[in-house]
C-alpha cells in the first residue's frame, strides 16, 4: 500500500489533520511543561482524566468531554493547592493520579451494557478519529498559537522565575491558570493520537531531542511542532506497514528519533563540530 | 535625614503554625546598606520575603513610604533553574517585564538597557550565552544585572556569595558598593566576616530582629541578640576583619 492509496480513505485525512493539530498544540506546550519541569504533573493530569472517561460512559455522553472537564479540574486544582503549602506537590500528584484513574475503571465497570473498548483510551487509535475530534485539536492549536505568540516572552518569564514575576506584579496567578488549562485540554485531545499511557512522550520526547542542539526557547518549541509531526506520521505508516498498535508505533519513531540524535550529537562532540555545554552544567545541578 | 523608604511594623510570620519571624520592626532608608545575618531557619530569607510581598504576615504591617518604588531581587542561587532555555540577556530583559504590559514586546532601549546593565557588572560578553554554560560567579552576575536593570531604589539579595569564587565575590560587593550611591541595598548573607566592610548596618535575626546601628559587632553582641553565628574571618589571626574597618569604615 502506497501513499497515495491510503489518502483515498476519508480516514486518513482526519488522521494526518489529528497528526498535525495534535503535534502543533504538543509542540508549544510541551516546551512549556519540560521548561517548568511539570512532567510529572503532567503524567497525573493525563491519567486523572480517565476518571472523566469512566463517568462519561456511565452517563451516556461523550468520552472527550469528561476527560477535557475532568483534566482542566485536576491542573487547576492542582494549580492552586501547590500554592497553599498543603502537602507536598509530588504525593499529591501521585493521589490525584491513582484516585482518577480508579474512578475510570468503576466506573466503566458499572456502566450496563457493552464495554467500551479501553485500550483504545490507554494506548491510543489516531486512526479513528472523528470529525469532532479534529475540530477540537484545530480548535485548540489556534488558541495555543495564539496565546503564545502574543504572551510568549511573559508566560517565558513567570516559568523561568515565578518569584520574580511576584515582585514585578505580573499576573502570576492568572496566566499560571490560562497556562495550566491549555495544558490540561492538549493532554487530553491528544489522548485519542496516543492513549493516556503514552501521550506523555509527545510532550516530552521532540523537546528532549530538540534541547540537545538548542537552548532556544522559541527554536525547541517549532522545531518540536516538526519533530512531533515527522514522528506521528512515521508512526502511523508503520503501524500500517506491520499491522501494529498506531500509539506503540508512534512512540517509537519517537524514540528512534531520539537515538538517531543522540548518536548525532556523540559524533559531532568526537569530531568537535558541535561543543556541548552540558560539561559545566554537571556539576551545578 | 534620609527619607524612609519601606518599614516593617510588629510584624508575625508564622509557617504551619511554627513562628518563624516575631514581633519585627525595621525600617529602611534610601541609602541603607543592610547585611542580614541569622543562624540558619532563622527566618532571614522569610524577612526578605515579606518585605517583597512574596509572603503574608499573619500579623503586623508592611508600609510603603514611597509610593510605586522598583525593588530589585536577587533570589537564592538554588531558586534559580539553570538548565531553563534562556540566554543571559533574555534573563536580564526579564527584570523589565512589568513596564511591558501583558504583550511584552522589547523595543531598543530595553535591549541597550539590559545591555548597560550587563556591562556595569563587566559581563557583556556573557550576552547571548545560555544560563547553563555560566560559572556561579557568571551567574549571580548576570541575576544582579537583571536585578538592576529596572532602577530599583531598593535592591533585596539573598546569598549573592553562593557559589561564587573568592575573586569574584570581592568584584561583586565592589560592585554592590557603588549601586549603593543610587538605591538602598538589604543582603543577606551566612558570613559576616567578608561583608562587613562594606555594609553600613547589621541586622541579626533569629525570630526575633536586632538591628545593630553600625557595621561592627563582637561576639558578645551577637550574644545578646540570640544571634548564635560564627565570625569568620579570612586572616590569619581571629577577628582580623573586625579590627580592620574600624580603619576603613566611616560614621556618616
Amino acid at each position: 500500500m502506497n501513499l497515495g492509496e491510503l489518502f483515498q480513505y476519508d480516514f486518513f485525512t482526519n488522521t494526518v489533520l489529528a497528526a498535525l493539530f495534535a503535534s502543533i498544540s504538543a509542540g508549544i506546550i510541551g516546551t512549556y511543561i519540560v521548561s517548568r519541569r511539570m512532567v510529572f504533573l503532567s503524567g497525573g493530569i493525563t491519567h486523572a482524566s480517565f476518571g472523566g472517561i469512566g463517568i462519561a460512559y456511565y452517563l451516556g455522553f461523550n468520552p472527550v468531554f469528561g476527560a477535557a472537564a475532568f483534566a482542566v479540574f485536576s491542573a487547576v486544582g492542582i494549580d492552586l493547592f501547590s500554592n497553599k503549602r498543603f502537602m507536598r506537590n509530588d504525593s499529591l500528584i501521585g493521589i490525584w493520579w491513582s484516585a482518577g484513574m480508579a474512578l475510570g475503571v468503576l466506573f466503566i465497570y458499572i456502566t450496563p451494557g457493552y464495554t467500551p473498548n479501553l485500550m483504545t483510551y490507554l494506548f491510543g487509535s489516531i486512526l479513528t478519529v472523528t470529525a469532532l475530534d479534529v475540530y477540537l485539536l484545530a480548535g485548540l492549536s489556534i488558541v495555543v498559537v495564539v496565546f503564545f505568540m502574543l504572551f510568549h516572552k511573559i508566560i517565558m518569564f513567570i516559568a523561568f522565575d515565578q518569584s520574580y514575576a511576584r515582585t514585578h506584579n505580573l499576573p502570576v496567578e492568572i496566566m499560571s491558570l490560562f497556562t495550566s488549562t491549555l495544558v490540561a485540554l492538549t493532554i487530553v485531545f491528544s489522548i485519542k493520537v496516543a492513549g493516556i499511557i503514552l501521550v506523555i512522550s509527545l510532550l516530552t520526547v521532540p523537546q528532549a531531542i530538540v534541547n540537545m542542539y538548542s537552548y532556544n526557547y522559541k527554536n525547541i518549541m517549532l522545531y518540536s511542532v516538526v519533530l512531533s509531526f515527522i514522528g506521528i506520521f512515521a508512526g502511523l505508516l508503520i503501524s500500517f506497514k506491520i499491522d501494529v498498535p498506531s500509539g506503540a508505533s508512534i512512540i517509537f519513531a519517537l524514540l528512534f528519533m531520539f537515538l538517531v540524535a543522540r548518536m548525532l550529537l556523540f559524533v559531532m562532540n568526537k569530531i568537535g563540530v558541535h561543543k556541548t555545554v552540558k560539561s559545566k552544567l554537571n556539576n551545578k545541578q | 535625614m534620609n527619607s524612609n523608604l519601606i518599614e516593617l511594623r510588629d510584624l508575625n510570620v508564622a509557617y504551619d503554625g511554627k513562628v518563624v519571624l516575631n514581633n519585627v520592626n525595621i525600617t529602611v532608608t534610601e541609602d541603607d546598606f543592610i547585611g542580614v545575618i541569622g543562624p540558619n531557619g532563622g527566618g532571614k530569607t522569610t524577612l526578605v520575603k515579606v518585605i517583597l510581598g512574596l509572603l503574608k504576615p499573619i500579623s503586623g504591617k508592611v508600609i510603603k513610604h514611597r509610593k510605586d518604588f522598583e525593588m530589585g531581587y536577587l533570589p537564592q542561587y538554588n531558586d534559580v533553574d539553570k538548565r531553563f532555555p534562556l540566554k543571559a540577556c533574555d534573563v536580564v530583559l526579564s527584570g523589565l517585564m512589568n513596564k511591558k504590559g501583558l504583550f511584552g514586546r522589547y523595543s531598543h532601549n530595553d535591549y541597550r538597557k539590559a545591555c548597560e546593565s550587563l556591562e556595569k557588572m563587566g559581563v557583556s560578553h556573557l550576552s547571548q550565552k545560555h544560563i547553563g554554560s555560566l560559572s556561579g560567579g557568571e551567574t549571580q552576575k548576570v541575576l544582579l544585572a537583571r536585578a538592576i536593570v529596572s532602577d530599583p531604589a531598593l535592591l533585596i539579595l539573598d546569598e549573592p556569595d553562593t557559589y561564587v569564587d573568592y575573586a569574584s565575590e570581592g568584584e561583586i560587593y565592589d560592585l554592590l558598593k557603588r549601586l549603593n550611591e543610587k538605591m538602598a541595598i538589604i543582603m543577606v548573607s551566612h558570613d559576616l566576616g567578608i561583608i562587613s566592610t562594606y555594609i553600613k548596618t547589621i541586622a541579626c535575626v533569629n525570630k526575633d530582629l536586632h538591628y545593630h546601628a553600625s557595621n561592627i559587632i563582637t561576639e558578645q553582641q551577637l550574644q545578646t541578640y540570640n544571634c548564635p553565628i560564627q565570625l569568620v574571618t579570612h586572616g590569619k589571626v581571629p577577628h582580623t576583619v573586625l579590627a580592620n574597618h574600624v580603619h576603613t569604615h566611616n560614621h556618616k
